[in-house]
């Protein structure tokens, strides 16, 4: 903590001693046996969080508050899905449970509606920089 | 960008889904070239999933930053095994998924969503032991207040011990249980078993002032899956603690008694049970309440279910 410079901001510093952690990581233990993380795909997920901090707000829950608006928008099964798997914890199968349908259908609502959540946030950060309320 | 739903091939390895070993040997299973060769559109896609898992999980965290740094180290603990340095590239990875979120305010979880979470932390031990007190407001009351002990296992097992009708008697050292087949009354004078089928004539005749239904924790949550509303509001405990109560109602029947309300207490930082209340409406307007505080989970010993002699 001593070496952060006080006066950039600390998010980008963390994020990338976190990226420098994960591809020593995976240098060390080969490719193959890491997930998917190579510097394209950590270089698109910096990407993305830059995009969220130029979003609307000062604080990390008031540009959350896009988020909560974006949620709002999927479908109710999609809605579902999501408020089980984070909100409550559980995990895909009890998730399938509650909702009465396959594991693997759960986990494509999932997918599906974190990529409709991906786009609706993209949606809002071109608005805001238009000066589109 | 596309927001396709990946090929089958390399959606498997989505690791926000239920992140565990498996996915580890599907990398392995898949190589190092064939990663290489994934189009640029999955590692996209992979970026953009990674993303917005982060930002769900940091929403997700609780009201003090205390219950959230805890959670968020649990969870890295879980996704990680010793040796140590395994751990910090799991620490790793979760910040550059989850940002610093850690660091902000989270969201307060729905009603539905704490309920299945407190459904799923009992679920994860077999046994369970309550403290149980009925309480009723008729004058005159048929079942006047008493407390009662009971442990419940799954698949609608039971033990109830305490203050127990029987008929015209009143047993003041008794026990009822059910392996799920059997039903059994034990007290100084009396032992009676019957198959536990529909409405048994030895049922009929106990009076311990609760429905058996409720001796079993599927159903009693299976009533706020299928309640018409749930609300939540913040509680305190008795020593301060920050609890959440969710009340189910249903549309109003007709039936007498019919079931008012009922009612989970549960912590809010981590949404364990403390106690469900269970309101009946009777004859006249008046409300019996039985209260289940929950006492913790207890060793599974089915033999404790079954008839004692």
């Amino acid at each position: 903590m001593n070496r952060f410079d006080q006066t950039r901001p600390f998010g980008p510093w963390l994020r990338g001693i976190a990226r420098k952690l994960v591809l020593a990581f995976r240098r060390q233990r080969g490719r193959s046996r890491v997930y998917l993380c190579d510097e394209e795909t950590l270089d698109a997920i910096e990407m993305h969080w830059r995009d969220f901090e130029r979003l609307e707000g000062e604080t990390f829950e008031a540009r959350l508050l896009a988020l909560r608006d974006c949620l709002g928008r999927l479908t109710t099964t999609q809605q579902q899905s999501i408020r089980l798997y984070y909100d409550g914890e559980l995990d895909c199968k009890r998730t399938a449970e509650h909702m009465s349908m396959q594991v693997e259908t759960v986990k494509k609502l999932l997918q599906s509606g974190r990529a409709a959540l991906a786009h609706c946030m993209r949606c809002k950060l071109s608005r805001s920089l238009q000066g589109v309320p | 960008m596309s927001d396709r739903l990946p090929d089958d091939d390399w959606g498997d390895l989505d690791e926000t889904l239920d992140m565990d070993t498996r996915h580890e040997a599907r990398n392995q299973a898949l190589g190092e070239t064939a990663q290489d060769e994934l189009p640029r559109a999955a590692r996209l896609w992979f970026a953009r999933q990674r993303y917005v898992h982060g930002l769900l999980r940091a929403m997700d965290l609780r009201a003090s930053s205390a219950a959230r740094n805890e959670a968020a180290i649990a969870r890295v603990r879980r996704a990680a095994t010793p040796p140590s340095w395994h751990w910090v590239i799991a620490a790793a990875a979760a910040i550059l998924l989850i940002g610093i979120g850690l660091l902000q305010e989270g969201a307060t979880r729905t009603p539905e969503a704490i309920v299945a979470r407190a459904h799923m932390l009992l679920q994860q031990q077999s046994d369970h032991a309550f403290e149980v007190t009925i309480e009723s407001t008729a004058p005159s009351a048929a079942v006047p207040e008493r407390s009662l002990h009971v442990t419940m296992g799954a698949g609608g097992k039971f033990v109830l011990e305490g203050p127990i009708g029987f008929g015209p008697m009143r047993l003041a050292d008794s026990r009822i249980g059910t392996d799920g087949t059997e039903l059994w009354i034990l007290g100084k004078m009396l032992r009676r078993a019957e198959r536990r089928d529909g409405m048994s004539n030895l049922m009929t005749r106990i009076n311990s002032g609760i429905d058996f239904d409720w001796l079993d924790l599927d159903s009693l949550f299976q009533h706020f899956v299928d309640s018409s509303r749930l609300r939540a509001r913040p509680a305190t405990g008795t020593l301060g603690e920050r609890r959440i109560c969710i009340e189910a109602t249903k549309e109003a029947d007709h039936k007498i008694p019919r079931i008012a309300s009922v009612r989970i207490l549960c912590d809010e930082a981590t949404n364990r049970l403390v106690r469900f209340t269970i309101d009946e409406l009777g004859n006249f307007g008046h409300h019996r309440v039985v209260t289940f505080d929950y006492v913790g989970p207890v060793e599974k010993d089915d033999s404790r279910y079954h008839r004692p002699w």
